[in-house]
């Protein structure tokens, strides 16, 4: 099934590509922000030296049994990394989930819903997919916007669903989780009328 | 070790292979169309559904119980709770045989795993889900002074063939917090 589908996503601005070894640098010193890491799940704080290394191992290794696509977000015009984004499908429910996190400095751009809505299309285009949806921490309204922004509808919120400890910080909170979802057939009629 | 938690009317107990052919008898299309179970549920199914849960370590975070009325130690459902520790949270769910709807069997079972989630796991949220279509289970997440969060529109795939059903299923979710638990037991 996806053996031809290509995995460089070019936008108006943007290209998404495979995240490489080259990128290491940015991705540490990126995904290294207070602000990225209290306002994700998995990205760990300190972002220390050799984790950008094996974050990119993990993703070369991955085969396509493994249903995780993760993208470096690169802009166009310069080259710059910006960030990063990915898709993580369960074909047995027919359902995705995107995730995206950008650079502070490349915040109020854009950048995230231009990314997050090539990455809805790419998913309904190349697979087959009923639904995808995405999670925010309520603390994060931005994210929130961002998934409105590429069609997707509000569905609601987990009270303190995940325990996010980040000792390094002396952080320790409990994150009401909100949701947003896009069914393909919202995503069809969204095309039809663009 | 074994846990069992004894209610008024039921007993929560490990589950054996004695239970597979009550099991298989409980998993009628009624059951099986409210709940992610397979259908229809062989006895070989439910043995090896059994057997899986039975080689569970002692210290599994994935608890499945036989519900079992103490008046005639029938096998009348089954219930479990899946845990996060890390999140301290966790999620369960139940189902009953037909034959025992319209007791308050789920109600009781339900509350008795959720007491014991709060009082044995140091949890701090627990929840339930549920198919939208469903409103008995609803109705006991309701009960259990659960706050309803949000639907998650089609949510799961089911495909039964031989009931020639293919559905996406919206599913809701309902939560309970510590605080709100603590509250229900000091009115």
């Amino acid at each position: 099934m996806s053996t031809k589908i290509s995995h460089r996503i070019q936008t108006e601005r943007l290209l998404l590509r495979l995240p490489q070894m080259r990128d290491a640098p940015d991705i540490q010193r990126y995904a290294g922000a207070w602000e990225v890491a209290v306002n994700t799940l998995n990205i760990p704080h300190p972002y220390e030296d050799g984790m950008a290394q094996q974050f990119i191992e993990r993703v070369e290794a991955r085969d396509e049994n493994s249903n995780q696509y993760t993208f470096a977000i690169i802009r166009q015009s310069d080259q710059q990394f910006l960030g990063m984004v990915g898709l993580g499908i369960t074909p047995r429910h027919e359902h995705a989930e995107i995730g995206y996190w950008i650079g502070v400095p490349f915040w109020g751009n854009g950048y995230a819903t231009e990314a997050a809505r090539a990455l809805v299309d790419w998913g309904f285009n190349n697979f087959t997919l009923n639904r995808i949806h995405a999670s925010y921490f309520t603390h994060n309204p931005a994210s929130r916007r961002v998934m409105e922004k590429s069609g997707m509808t509000f569905e609601g919120i987990r009270r303190q669903y995940y325990l996010r400890e980040i000792p390094s910080r002396d952080y320790r909170e409990y994150v009401d989780v909100g949701s947003c979802s896009i069914l393909h057939s919202e995503w069809q009629s969204g095309r039809e009328t663009s | 070790m074994m846990t069992i938690i004894e209610t008024e009317r039921l007993r929560l107990r490990p589950v054996t292979l004695e239970d597979a052919p009550a099991m298989q008898a409980c998993a009628t299309w009624d059951v099986a169309r409210t709940v992610t179970m397979r259908y229809p549920l062989t006895r070989k199914m439910a043995e090896a559904f059994i057997a899986s849960i039975i080689v569970r370590p002692a210290d599994t975070t994935d608890h499945f119980f036989a519900i079992e009325r103490q008046s005639d130690r029938r096998f009348i459902g089954g219930c479990g709770m899946e845990r996060d520790p890390s999140n301290r949270c966790a999620e369960f769910g139940y189902w009953l045989g037909v034959e025992y709807w319209g007791n308050g069997y789920a109600t009781e079972a339900a509350q008795a795993l959720v007491d014991w989630g709060f009082n044995h796991h140091n949890l701090n949220r627990i929840a339930a889900v549920y198919y939208t279509h469903n409103h008995a289970s609803r109705r006991v997440m309701d009960k259990l002074g659960m706050t309803f969060e949000y639907v998650q529109r089609q949510a799961i795939y089911r495909d039964v063939p031989v009931q020639n059903y293919r559905a996406f299923i919206d599913i809701g979710m309902c939560s309970i917090l510590r605080e709100e638990w603590e509250a229900r037991q000091n009115p």
